[in-house]
Protein backbone atom coordinates (compact mmCIF):
# COMPACT_ATOMS: atom_id res chain seq x y z
CA UNK A 1 0.00 0.00 0.00
CA UNK A 2 2.66 2.24 1.17
CA UNK A 3 4.69 1.42 -2.18
CA UNK A 4 1.57 2.36 -4.63
CA UNK A 5 1.16 5.38 -2.05
CA UNK A 6 4.79 6.58 -2.91
CA UNK A 7 4.22 5.63 -6.91
CA UNK A 8 1.64 7.81 -7.38
CA UNK A 9 2.82 10.71 -5.90
CA UNK A 10 6.34 10.79 -7.71
CA UNK A 11 6.64 14.02 -9.55
CA UNK A 12 6.68 12.38 -12.94
CA UNK A 13 3.50 10.82 -12.62
CA UNK A 14 1.99 14.40 -11.09
CA UNK A 15 3.35 16.31 -13.66
CA UNK A 16 2.55 13.92 -16.26
CA UNK A 17 6.00 14.08 -18.16
CA UNK A 18 5.10 12.45 -21.39
CA UNK A 19 7.67 10.02 -22.03
CA UNK A 20 11.24 10.95 -23.86
CA UNK A 21 11.15 10.42 -27.74
CA UNK A 22 11.60 6.39 -28.31
CA UNK A 23 13.72 7.16 -31.30
CA UNK A 24 15.89 9.19 -29.57
CA UNK A 25 15.91 6.84 -26.41
CA UNK A 26 17.13 3.76 -27.56
CA UNK A 27 19.57 4.93 -30.43
CA UNK A 28 21.87 6.44 -27.91
CA UNK A 29 23.86 3.41 -27.33
CA UNK A 30 25.78 3.24 -30.28
CA UNK A 31 26.07 7.17 -30.86
CA UNK A 32 28.88 9.32 -32.10
CA UNK A 33 31.63 11.32 -30.00
CA UNK A 34 31.24 14.63 -30.08
CA UNK A 35 34.25 15.32 -31.23
CA UNK A 36 34.03 13.30 -34.56
CA UNK A 37 30.20 14.69 -35.17
CA UNK A 38 31.94 18.12 -35.96
CA UNK A 39 33.46 16.67 -38.33
CA UNK A 40 30.77 14.68 -39.86
CA UNK A 41 28.15 17.97 -40.44
CA UNK A 42 31.52 19.60 -41.87
CA UNK A 43 31.42 16.91 -44.50
CA UNK A 44 27.21 17.79 -45.20
CA UNK A 45 27.75 20.77 -45.28
CA UNK A 46 30.51 21.06 -47.80
CA UNK A 47 28.41 17.94 -49.34
CA UNK A 48 25.22 19.46 -49.11
CA UNK A 49 26.67 22.70 -50.94
CA UNK A 50 28.00 21.49 -53.55
CA UNK A 51 25.33 18.75 -54.92
CA UNK A 52 22.17 21.68 -54.48
CA UNK A 53 24.48 24.93 -55.57
CA UNK A 54 22.31 25.10 -58.78
CA UNK A 55 19.56 25.19 -56.45
CA UNK A 56 20.98 27.64 -53.96
CA UNK A 57 22.03 30.11 -57.23
CA UNK A 58 18.39 29.58 -58.44
CA UNK A 59 16.63 30.47 -54.48
CA UNK A 60 19.34 33.65 -54.59
CA UNK A 61 18.24 34.61 -58.21
CA UNK A 62 14.56 34.74 -57.11
CA UNK A 63 14.98 37.14 -53.57
CA UNK A 64 13.84 40.84 -54.43
CA UNK A 65 16.49 42.83 -55.98
CA UNK A 66 18.57 44.77 -53.74
CA UNK A 67 22.27 44.32 -52.33
CA UNK A 68 21.27 40.93 -50.48
CA UNK A 69 20.31 39.59 -53.73
CA UNK A 70 23.38 40.46 -55.43
CA UNK A 71 25.67 39.03 -52.17
CA UNK A 72 23.52 36.20 -52.18
CA UNK A 73 24.69 35.58 -55.86
CA UNK A 74 27.68 36.89 -56.00
CA UNK A 75 28.39 34.15 -52.82
CA UNK A 76 26.55 30.95 -55.02
CA UNK A 77 27.72 31.87 -58.19
CA UNK A 78 31.28 30.44 -57.83
CA UNK A 79 30.13 27.43 -56.08
CA UNK A 80 27.37 26.40 -58.81
CA UNK A 81 30.07 27.18 -61.59
CA UNK A 82 32.35 24.71 -59.68
CA UNK A 83 29.68 22.02 -59.11
CA UNK A 84 28.72 22.02 -63.24
CA UNK A 85 32.52 21.82 -63.57
CA UNK A 86 33.27 18.76 -61.67
CA UNK A 87 29.26 17.44 -62.42
CA UNK A 88 28.09 16.94 -58.93
CA UNK A 89 24.98 18.79 -60.28
CA UNK A 90 23.90 16.42 -62.29
CA UNK A 91 22.28 14.77 -59.64
CA UNK A 92 19.93 16.98 -58.36
CA UNK A 93 18.73 18.00 -62.15
CA UNK A 94 18.40 14.34 -62.96
CA UNK A 95 15.99 13.59 -59.50
CA UNK A 96 14.68 17.26 -61.06
CA UNK A 97 14.00 16.22 -64.36
CA UNK A 98 12.60 12.76 -63.25
CA UNK A 99 9.77 14.17 -61.21
CA UNK A 100 9.33 16.99 -64.50
CA UNK A 101 10.14 19.96 -61.61
CA UNK A 102 10.35 23.44 -63.24
CA UNK A 103 13.01 25.67 -62.66
CA UNK B 1 14.02 31.80 -39.96
CA UNK B 2 11.92 28.41 -40.88
CA UNK B 3 14.02 24.84 -40.41
CA UNK B 4 14.26 24.02 -44.63
CA UNK B 5 16.12 26.78 -45.00
CA UNK B 6 19.92 28.15 -46.04
CA UNK B 7 19.97 30.83 -43.49
CA UNK B 8 18.94 28.01 -40.55
CA UNK B 9 21.03 25.68 -42.10
CA UNK B 10 24.27 28.40 -41.23
CA UNK B 11 22.25 29.60 -37.96
CA UNK B 12 22.38 25.98 -36.77
CA UNK B 13 26.37 25.21 -37.72
CA UNK B 14 27.48 28.28 -35.39
CA UNK B 15 24.80 27.32 -32.33
CA UNK B 16 26.07 23.49 -32.55
CA UNK B 17 29.53 24.46 -32.82
CA UNK B 18 29.20 26.81 -29.92
CA UNK B 19 27.03 24.86 -28.00
CA UNK B 20 29.46 22.15 -27.81
CA UNK B 21 32.53 24.18 -27.44
CA UNK B 22 30.65 25.50 -23.99
CA UNK B 23 29.28 22.65 -22.99
CA UNK B 24 31.34 22.40 -19.86
CA UNK B 25 30.40 25.36 -18.53
CA UNK B 26 26.61 24.85 -18.29
CA UNK B 27 26.18 28.46 -17.18
CA UNK B 28 27.83 30.30 -20.34
CA UNK B 29 26.26 26.96 -22.47
CA UNK B 30 22.84 28.19 -21.21
CA UNK B 31 23.78 31.99 -22.09
CA UNK B 32 24.76 31.29 -25.36
CA UNK B 33 21.83 29.56 -26.31
CA UNK B 34 19.17 31.98 -24.69
CA UNK B 35 21.14 34.41 -27.30
CA UNK B 36 20.69 31.90 -30.27
CA UNK B 37 17.11 31.21 -29.44
CA UNK B 38 16.19 35.12 -29.12
CA UNK B 39 18.42 36.06 -32.00
CA UNK B 40 16.09 32.85 -34.16
CA UNK B 41 13.04 34.62 -32.72
CA UNK B 42 14.06 38.25 -33.48
CA UNK B 43 14.61 37.45 -36.98
CA UNK B 44 10.95 37.13 -37.69
CA UNK B 45 10.38 40.21 -35.95
CA UNK B 46 12.91 41.60 -33.00
CA UNK B 47 9.71 43.78 -31.89
CA UNK B 48 8.00 40.86 -30.23
CA UNK B 49 11.17 40.12 -28.07
CA UNK B 50 10.17 42.15 -25.33
CA UNK B 51 6.89 39.85 -25.18
CA UNK B 52 8.94 36.80 -24.56
CA UNK B 53 11.48 38.67 -22.35
CA UNK B 54 8.67 40.09 -20.29
CA UNK B 55 6.73 36.41 -19.96
CA UNK B 56 9.84 35.10 -18.49
CA UNK B 57 10.91 37.54 -15.63
CA UNK B 58 7.41 37.75 -14.74
CA UNK B 59 6.70 34.27 -14.76
CA UNK B 60 10.22 33.34 -12.78
CA UNK B 61 9.49 35.91 -10.36
CA UNK B 62 6.25 34.61 -9.23
CA UNK B 63 7.77 31.07 -8.98
CA UNK B 64 9.97 32.27 -7.14
CA UNK B 65 7.68 34.41 -5.05
CA UNK B 66 5.93 31.09 -4.70
CA UNK B 67 8.86 29.39 -2.99
CA UNK B 68 9.55 32.15 -0.55
CA UNK B 69 6.45 33.47 0.67
CA UNK B 70 5.54 31.79 3.87
CA UNK B 71 1.69 32.37 3.80
CA UNK B 72 0.27 29.45 2.01
CA UNK B 73 -3.44 31.50 1.57
CA UNK B 74 -0.90 34.32 -0.64
CA UNK B 75 0.30 31.16 -3.14
CA UNK B 76 -3.43 30.41 -4.79
CA UNK B 77 -3.70 34.27 -4.92
CA UNK B 78 0.16 34.38 -6.70
CA UNK B 79 -0.84 31.53 -8.56
CA UNK B 80 -4.04 33.01 -9.81
CA UNK B 81 -2.82 35.96 -11.07
CA UNK B 82 0.06 34.44 -13.01
CA UNK B 83 -2.26 32.32 -14.73
CA UNK B 84 -4.31 35.03 -15.86
CA UNK B 85 -2.02 37.19 -16.65
CA UNK B 86 -0.50 34.95 -19.33
CA UNK B 87 -4.38 34.01 -20.86
CA UNK B 88 -4.55 37.89 -20.37
CA UNK B 89 -1.30 37.95 -22.55
CA UNK B 90 -2.34 35.39 -25.00
CA UNK B 91 -5.69 36.68 -25.30
CA UNK B 92 -5.01 39.98 -25.95
CA UNK B 93 -2.83 39.25 -28.96
CA UNK B 94 -4.46 36.31 -30.09
CA UNK B 95 -8.55 36.51 -29.48
CA UNK B 96 -8.95 40.35 -28.95
CA UNK B 97 -10.13 40.51 -32.79
CA UNK B 98 -11.68 37.77 -32.47
CA UNK B 99 -13.85 38.89 -29.38
CA UNK B 100 -14.31 42.04 -30.66
CA UNK B 101 -15.79 40.62 -34.04
CA UNK B 102 -17.67 37.99 -32.08
CA UNK B 103 -19.75 40.71 -29.77
CA UNK B 104 -20.42 43.06 -32.21
CA UNK B 105 -21.57 40.19 -34.31
CA UNK B 106 -23.87 39.45 -31.17
CA UNK B 107 -25.02 42.92 -30.74
CA UNK B 108 -25.76 43.04 -34.16
CA UNK B 109 -28.16 40.58 -33.99
CA UNK B 110 -29.82 41.33 -30.91
CA UNK B 111 -30.53 45.04 -32.58
CA UNK B 112 -28.32 46.99 -29.88
CA UNK B 113 -25.50 49.77 -31.36
CA UNK B 114 -22.20 49.20 -29.84
CA UNK B 115 -18.82 50.15 -30.17
CA UNK B 116 -16.19 48.46 -29.44
CA UNK B 117 -11.96 49.82 -30.16
CA UNK B 118 -10.96 48.01 -32.74
CA UNK B 119 -7.32 47.26 -33.04
CA UNK B 120 -5.25 45.17 -35.41
CA UNK B 121 -2.87 43.15 -33.61
CA UNK B 122 -0.32 41.14 -35.32
CA UNK B 123 0.10 37.67 -33.80
CA UNK B 124 3.50 37.29 -32.40
CA UNK B 125 4.75 33.82 -33.69
CA UNK B 126 4.82 30.78 -31.04
CA UNK B 127 3.00 32.69 -28.30
CA UNK B 128 0.46 29.81 -27.76
CA UNK B 129 3.47 27.44 -27.05
CA UNK B 130 5.77 29.44 -24.91
CA UNK B 131 2.97 30.93 -22.40
CA UNK B 132 1.92 27.36 -21.90
CA UNK B 133 5.19 26.82 -21.05
CA UNK B 134 5.47 28.96 -18.35
CA UNK B 135 2.07 28.16 -17.19
CA UNK B 136 2.76 24.60 -16.45
CA UNK B 137 6.28 25.73 -15.20
CA UNK B 138 4.56 28.06 -12.19
CA UNK B 139 1.39 25.43 -11.89
CA UNK B 140 4.36 22.67 -11.00
CA UNK B 141 5.93 24.87 -9.04
CA UNK B 142 3.43 25.67 -6.80
CA UNK B 143 1.95 22.06 -6.46
CA UNK B 144 5.68 21.53 -5.55
CA UNK B 145 6.64 18.97 -8.64
CA UNK B 146 9.46 20.88 -9.61
CA UNK B 147 12.02 23.47 -7.61
CA UNK B 148 11.96 26.81 -9.60
CA UNK B 149 14.82 26.79 -11.76
CA UNK B 150 18.23 27.56 -10.47
CA UNK B 151 18.69 31.55 -12.40
CA UNK B 152 16.35 33.57 -14.74
CA UNK B 153 18.68 32.64 -17.19
CA UNK B 154 18.38 28.70 -17.25
CA UNK B 155 14.23 29.91 -17.47
CA UNK B 156 14.94 31.94 -20.28
CA UNK B 157 16.75 29.27 -21.73
CA UNK B 158 13.54 26.87 -21.45
CA UNK B 159 11.24 28.99 -22.33
CA UNK B 160 12.88 30.16 -25.19
CA UNK B 161 15.19 27.61 -27.00
CA UNK B 162 15.05 28.22 -30.57
CA UNK B 163 13.96 24.60 -31.93
CA UNK B 164 10.97 24.12 -30.04
CA UNK B 165 9.96 27.87 -29.71
CA UNK B 166 7.44 28.40 -32.13
CA UNK B 167 5.35 25.26 -32.52
CA UNK B 168 6.60 22.78 -30.23
CA UNK B 169 6.36 20.41 -28.62
CA UNK B 170 5.13 21.72 -25.30
CA UNK B 171 8.11 21.00 -23.31
CA UNK B 172 7.51 20.76 -19.39
CA UNK B 173 10.28 22.44 -17.44
CA UNK B 174 10.35 19.09 -15.50
CA UNK B 175 11.93 17.24 -18.46
CA UNK B 176 13.95 20.64 -19.58
CA UNK B 177 15.60 22.14 -17.18
CA UNK B 178 17.14 18.47 -15.12
CA UNK B 179 19.24 18.36 -18.54
CA UNK B 180 20.49 22.16 -18.13
CA UNK B 181 21.33 21.48 -14.52
CA UNK B 182 23.68 18.33 -14.84
CA UNK B 183 26.66 17.82 -16.76
CA UNK B 184 26.32 16.18 -19.97
CA UNK B 185 27.09 13.37 -21.09
CA UNK B 186 30.25 13.86 -23.56
CA UNK B 187 30.41 9.52 -24.36
CA UNK B 188 28.33 9.88 -27.43
CA UNK B 189 25.80 11.98 -29.65
CA UNK B 190 22.59 10.48 -31.22
CA UNK B 191 23.71 11.46 -34.81
CA UNK B 192 21.54 8.57 -35.78
CA UNK B 193 18.77 9.60 -33.86
CA UNK B 194 18.88 13.15 -35.35
CA UNK B 195 19.32 12.32 -38.81
CA UNK B 196 16.96 9.78 -38.43
CA UNK B 197 14.78 12.48 -37.18
CA UNK B 198 15.57 15.84 -39.27
CA UNK B 199 15.67 14.24 -42.24
CA UNK B 200 12.80 12.33 -42.09
CA UNK B 201 11.02 15.65 -40.92
CA UNK B 202 12.53 17.14 -44.05
CA UNK B 203 11.05 14.76 -46.51
CA UNK B 204 7.79 14.87 -44.33
CA UNK B 205 7.51 18.68 -44.88
CA UNK B 206 8.73 19.44 -48.44
CA UNK B 207 7.87 16.02 -50.05
CA UNK B 208 4.76 14.99 -48.78
CA UNK B 209 3.20 18.40 -47.30
CA UNK B 210 4.10 20.71 -49.82
CA UNK B 211 3.03 17.88 -52.66
CA UNK B 212 0.17 16.96 -50.68
CA UNK B 213 -1.12 20.73 -50.67
CA UNK B 214 -0.15 21.75 -53.97
CA UNK B 215 -2.38 18.88 -55.45
CA UNK B 216 -5.29 17.71 -53.42
CA UNK B 217 -5.49 19.88 -50.61
CA UNK B 218 -5.19 23.49 -51.94
CA UNK B 219 -7.60 23.40 -55.29
CA UNK B 220 -10.46 21.52 -53.08
CA UNK B 221 -10.37 23.97 -49.94
CA UNK B 222 -10.21 27.16 -52.14
CA UNK B 223 -13.47 25.92 -54.80
CA UNK B 224 -15.24 23.55 -52.75
CA UNK B 225 -17.89 24.54 -55.20
CA UNK B 226 -16.18 22.74 -58.18
CA UNK B 227 -15.25 19.37 -56.82
CA UNK B 228 -17.58 15.96 -56.78
CA UNK B 229 -17.38 13.26 -53.46
CA UNK B 230 -14.37 11.51 -54.45
CA UNK B 231 -12.37 15.27 -55.64
CA UNK B 232 -13.40 16.21 -51.77
CA UNK B 233 -12.92 12.69 -50.23
CA UNK B 234 -8.71 13.05 -51.74
CA UNK B 235 -8.84 16.94 -50.61
CA UNK B 236 -10.15 15.91 -46.98
CA UNK B 237 -7.82 12.82 -46.73
CA UNK B 238 -5.49 14.75 -47.81
CA UNK B 239 -5.58 17.26 -45.61
CA UNK B 240 -5.57 15.09 -42.86
CA UNK B 241 -2.15 13.31 -44.48
CA UNK B 242 -0.69 16.96 -45.12
CA UNK B 243 -1.22 18.26 -41.50
CA UNK B 244 -0.10 15.27 -40.16
CA UNK B 245 3.23 15.34 -42.17
CA UNK B 246 3.85 19.16 -41.72
CA UNK B 247 3.36 18.87 -38.08
CA UNK B 248 4.94 16.03 -37.38
CA UNK B 249 7.51 16.94 -39.50
CA UNK B 250 8.71 20.11 -37.47
CA UNK B 251 8.62 18.23 -34.16
CA UNK B 252 10.74 15.60 -35.20
CA UNK B 253 13.12 18.65 -36.70
CA UNK B 254 13.38 19.69 -33.43
CA UNK B 255 13.69 16.79 -31.46
CA UNK B 256 16.28 16.46 -33.89
CA UNK B 257 17.89 19.88 -33.64
CA UNK B 258 17.52 19.46 -29.94
CA UNK B 259 19.10 16.11 -29.35
CA UNK B 260 22.40 17.63 -31.52
CA UNK B 261 22.06 20.21 -29.02
CA UNK B 262 22.43 17.70 -26.11
CA UNK B 263 18.99 17.86 -25.47
CA UNK B 264 15.84 15.16 -25.13
CA UNK B 265 12.21 16.19 -26.09
CA UNK B 266 9.53 13.95 -25.46
CA UNK B 267 7.97 12.51 -28.56
CA UNK B 268 5.13 14.26 -29.96
CA UNK B 269 3.04 12.41 -32.18
CA UNK B 270 2.94 8.45 -32.49
CA UNK B 271 0.76 6.99 -35.71
CA UNK B 272 -1.81 8.82 -34.96
CA UNK B 273 -3.88 7.77 -37.74
CA UNK B 274 -3.53 4.12 -36.33
CA UNK B 275 -5.99 4.63 -33.40
CA UNK B 276 -8.72 2.53 -32.64
CA UNK B 277 -10.23 4.89 -30.70
CA UNK B 278 -10.53 8.46 -30.26
CA UNK B 279 -8.90 8.32 -26.79
CA UNK B 280 -6.17 6.07 -28.25
CA UNK B 281 -6.05 8.87 -30.96
CA UNK B 282 -5.39 11.62 -28.50
CA UNK B 283 -2.51 9.96 -27.07
CA UNK B 284 -0.91 9.80 -30.28
CA UNK B 285 -1.88 13.10 -31.81
CA UNK B 286 0.14 16.00 -30.48
CA UNK B 287 0.81 14.26 -27.78
CA UNK B 288 2.73 17.47 -25.75
CA UNK B 289 -0.55 19.55 -26.01
CA UNK B 290 -2.97 17.00 -24.85
CA UNK B 291 -1.18 15.81 -21.95
CA UNK B 292 -1.14 19.51 -20.94
CA UNK B 293 -4.86 19.78 -21.21
CA UNK B 294 -5.09 16.80 -19.36
CA UNK B 295 -2.79 17.86 -16.49
CA UNK B 296 -3.52 21.56 -16.03
CA UNK B 297 -7.31 21.66 -17.27
CA UNK B 298 -8.89 18.39 -17.47
CA UNK B 299 -8.05 16.93 -13.90
CA UNK B 300 -8.29 20.20 -12.29
CA UNK B 301 -11.72 20.60 -13.34
CA UNK B 302 -12.29 17.31 -11.92
CA UNK B 303 -11.32 14.72 -14.73
CA UNK B 304 -13.15 12.03 -14.50
CA UNK B 305 -13.56 11.40 -10.91
CA UNK B 306 -16.92 13.07 -10.22
CA UNK B 307 -19.78 10.69 -12.16
CA UNK B 308 -20.59 10.42 -15.60
CA UNK B 309 -22.13 14.12 -16.17
CA UNK B 310 -19.43 15.73 -14.52
CA UNK B 311 -16.46 13.83 -16.90
CA UNK B 312 -18.73 14.39 -20.24
CA UNK B 313 -18.96 18.24 -19.14
CA UNK B 314 -15.04 18.31 -18.56
CA UNK B 315 -14.50 16.62 -21.80
CA UNK B 316 -16.51 19.08 -23.79
CA UNK B 317 -14.77 22.10 -22.53
CA UNK B 318 -11.13 20.38 -22.43
CA UNK B 319 -12.07 20.10 -26.26
CA UNK B 320 -13.53 23.48 -26.64
CA UNK B 321 -10.37 25.36 -25.16
CA UNK B 322 -8.36 23.22 -27.25
CA UNK B 323 -9.73 23.97 -30.10
CA UNK B 324 -9.79 27.81 -29.15
CA UNK B 325 -6.05 27.51 -28.66
CA UNK B 326 -5.47 26.42 -31.91
CA UNK B 327 -6.51 29.43 -33.41
CA UNK B 328 -9.48 32.66 -32.63
CA UNK B 329 -11.71 31.22 -34.90
CA UNK B 330 -15.39 29.70 -34.22
CA UNK B 331 -14.32 27.07 -36.78
CA UNK B 332 -11.39 25.87 -34.18
CA UNK B 333 -14.44 25.67 -31.62
CA UNK B 334 -16.38 23.46 -33.93
CA UNK B 335 -13.35 21.36 -34.50
CA UNK B 336 -12.98 21.07 -30.87
CA UNK B 337 -16.84 20.31 -30.02
CA UNK B 338 -16.98 17.38 -32.60
CA UNK B 339 -13.84 15.56 -30.93
CA UNK B 340 -15.76 16.40 -27.37
CA UNK B 341 -18.23 14.45 -28.48
CA UNK B 342 -16.69 11.82 -29.68
CA UNK B 343 -14.70 11.33 -26.84
CA UNK B 344 -17.81 11.71 -24.82
CA UNK B 345 -19.80 9.07 -27.65
CA UNK B 346 -17.11 6.49 -27.26
CA UNK B 347 -17.06 6.97 -23.71
CA UNK B 348 -20.84 6.48 -23.54
CA UNK B 349 -20.71 3.62 -26.19
CA UNK B 350 -18.24 1.93 -23.96
CA UNK B 351 -20.41 1.39 -21.26
CA UNK B 352 -23.24 -0.08 -23.13
CA UNK B 353 -21.19 -2.35 -25.68
CA UNK B 354 -18.59 -4.32 -24.22
CA UNK B 355 -15.61 -5.07 -25.83
CA UNK B 356 -14.81 -8.41 -27.97
CA UNK B 357 -12.97 -10.37 -25.77
CA UNK B 358 -13.64 -13.92 -28.16
CA UNK B 359 -10.51 -15.73 -29.29
CA UNK B 360 -11.70 -15.29 -33.46
CA UNK B 361 -8.28 -13.66 -34.85
CA UNK B 362 -10.01 -12.63 -38.12
CA UNK B 363 -13.34 -11.28 -36.28
CA UNK B 364 -10.55 -9.05 -33.99
CA UNK B 365 -8.22 -8.31 -36.59
CA UNK B 366 -12.01 -7.15 -38.58
CA UNK B 367 -13.47 -5.19 -35.32
CA UNK B 368 -9.63 -3.49 -35.47
CA UNK B 369 -9.76 -2.36 -38.63
CA UNK B 370 -13.28 -1.05 -38.60
CA UNK B 371 -12.81 0.73 -35.52
CA UNK B 372 -9.54 2.30 -37.28
CA UNK B 373 -11.44 3.48 -39.94
CA UNK B 374 -13.86 4.98 -37.87
CA UNK B 375 -11.79 7.00 -36.15
CA UNK B 376 -10.19 8.02 -39.13
CA UNK B 377 -12.95 9.43 -40.48
CA UNK B 378 -14.49 10.98 -37.55
CA UNK B 379 -11.24 12.95 -37.26
CA UNK B 380 -11.42 13.75 -40.75
CA UNK B 381 -14.70 15.08 -40.67
CA UNK B 382 -13.47 17.42 -37.80
CA UNK B 383 -10.38 18.33 -40.21
CA UNK B 384 -12.96 19.80 -42.62
CA UNK B 385 -13.39 22.27 -40.30
CA UNK B 386 -10.56 23.22 -39.17
CA UNK B 387 -9.00 23.30 -42.91
CA UNK B 388 -12.38 25.09 -44.79
CA UNK B 389 -11.97 29.21 -45.01
CA UNK B 390 -15.52 29.43 -43.84
CA UNK B 391 -18.07 27.17 -42.17
CA UNK B 392 -20.31 27.99 -45.95
CA UNK B 393 -16.74 25.99 -47.45
CA UNK B 394 -17.40 23.57 -44.73
CA UNK B 395 -20.49 22.88 -44.92
CA UNK B 396 -20.42 22.86 -49.19
CA UNK B 397 -17.29 20.44 -48.59
CA UNK B 398 -19.96 18.42 -46.68
CA UNK B 399 -22.87 18.98 -49.30
CA UNK B 400 -20.77 17.52 -51.68
CA UNK B 401 -19.88 14.58 -50.62
CA UNK B 402 -23.27 13.26 -52.34
CA UNK B 403 -22.43 15.14 -55.55
CA UNK B 404 -21.29 12.05 -57.38
CA UNK B 405 -19.29 13.28 -60.30
CA UNK B 406 -16.46 12.63 -62.39
CA UNK B 407 -13.14 13.25 -60.95
CA UNK B 408 -10.36 15.62 -61.74
CA UNK B 409 -8.00 15.19 -59.23
CA UNK B 410 -7.83 11.57 -59.01
CA UNK B 411 -4.76 9.85 -60.66
CA UNK B 412 -2.34 7.35 -59.81
CA UNK B 413 0.36 9.87 -58.77
CA UNK B 414 -2.46 11.41 -56.57
CA UNK B 415 -3.09 8.08 -54.86
CA UNK B 416 0.39 7.28 -54.49
CA UNK B 417 0.95 10.76 -52.57
CA UNK B 418 -1.83 10.32 -50.41
CA UNK B 419 -1.02 6.43 -49.48
CA UNK B 420 2.78 8.04 -49.14
CA UNK B 421 1.38 10.63 -46.46
CA UNK B 422 -0.25 8.23 -44.29
CA UNK B 423 2.51 5.50 -44.74
CA UNK B 424 4.95 8.58 -43.04
CA UNK B 425 3.47 7.47 -39.62
CA UNK B 426 5.76 4.59 -40.07
CA UNK B 427 8.48 7.08 -39.13
CA UNK B 428 7.18 7.52 -36.21
CA UNK B 429 8.17 5.97 -32.09
CA UNK B 430 10.76 3.43 -32.41
CA UNK B 431 10.23 1.75 -35.54
CA UNK B 432 13.04 3.80 -37.03
CA UNK B 433 15.86 2.93 -34.14
CA UNK B 434 17.77 0.13 -36.38
CA UNK B 435 18.35 2.63 -38.90
CA UNK B 436 19.03 5.20 -36.63
CA UNK B 437 21.79 2.94 -35.09
CA UNK B 438 22.80 1.53 -38.54
CA UNK B 439 23.89 5.42 -39.28
CA UNK B 440 25.40 5.54 -35.82
CA UNK B 441 27.99 2.70 -36.81
CA UNK B 442 29.02 4.59 -40.02
CA UNK B 443 32.63 6.41 -40.44
CA UNK B 444 31.79 10.51 -39.94
CA UNK B 445 32.74 10.90 -43.59
CA UNK B 446 29.75 8.40 -44.57
CA UNK B 447 27.39 10.16 -42.39
CA UNK B 448 27.75 13.51 -44.08
CA UNK B 449 28.14 12.33 -47.08
CA UNK B 450 24.74 9.81 -46.64
CA UNK B 451 22.76 12.55 -45.03
CA UNK B 452 23.74 15.47 -47.87
CA UNK B 453 22.74 12.84 -50.77
CA UNK B 454 19.37 12.46 -48.78
CA UNK B 455 18.80 16.15 -48.43
CA UNK B 456 19.61 16.54 -52.29
CA UNK B 457 16.85 13.87 -52.95
CA UNK B 458 14.49 15.20 -50.45
CA UNK B 459 14.75 19.06 -52.35
CA UNK B 460 14.99 17.36 -55.48
CA UNK B 461 11.82 15.84 -55.23
CA UNK B 462 10.17 18.90 -53.40
CA UNK B 463 8.39 21.52 -54.90
CA UNK B 464 9.89 24.57 -55.22
CA UNK B 465 10.12 27.48 -52.22
CA UNK B 466 9.17 26.71 -49.14
CA UNK B 467 5.70 26.78 -47.83
CA UNK B 468 5.39 27.88 -43.74
CA UNK B 469 4.56 25.10 -41.55
CA UNK B 470 1.02 25.01 -40.46
CA UNK B 471 1.30 25.69 -37.04
CA UNK B 472 3.43 28.58 -37.22
CA UNK B 473 -0.43 30.20 -37.31
CA UNK B 474 -1.09 28.62 -34.13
Amino acid sequence: MATKRAKRSTPARRTGSTKPADLADQAVITGTRPGRVCPALLVFYGAALLLNAEGLLRTAGRLPYGPMRDRCVAMAMPVAHFSQQIGISRLRSAIESLVNKSK
Amino acid sequence: MLFPTTVFAIFFLVVFTGGWLLIRQRQWWSLFMLLASYIFYGWWDWRFLGLIVFCTVFNHAAALLLVRHPVPAVHRVILWVTVAINLGLLGFFKYYRFFVMSAYSACGQLGIDCSLPFLEIVLPVGISFFTFQAMSYVIDVYRKDIPPADNVIDFATYLAFFPQLVAGPIVRASDFLPQIRRPVDMGRVDTGAAAVLILGGFFKKVVLANMLAKTLVDPVFAYPEDYGALDVLLGVYGYAAQIYCDFSAYSDIAIGAALLLGIRFPANFNAPYVAGSFRDFWRRWHISLSSWLRDYLYIPLGGSRAGNWVTHRNLMLTFLLGGLWHGANWRFVVWGALHGSYLVAERQLGRWLPAYTGSNRLLRALLRMGSILVVFHGVCLSWIFFRAETFADAWQLIVNLADWRPSELASVSAVVLLLGGLAAQVLDGDRMVPAARWFNRQHVVVQGLLAALILTVILGLGPQGVAPFIYFQF
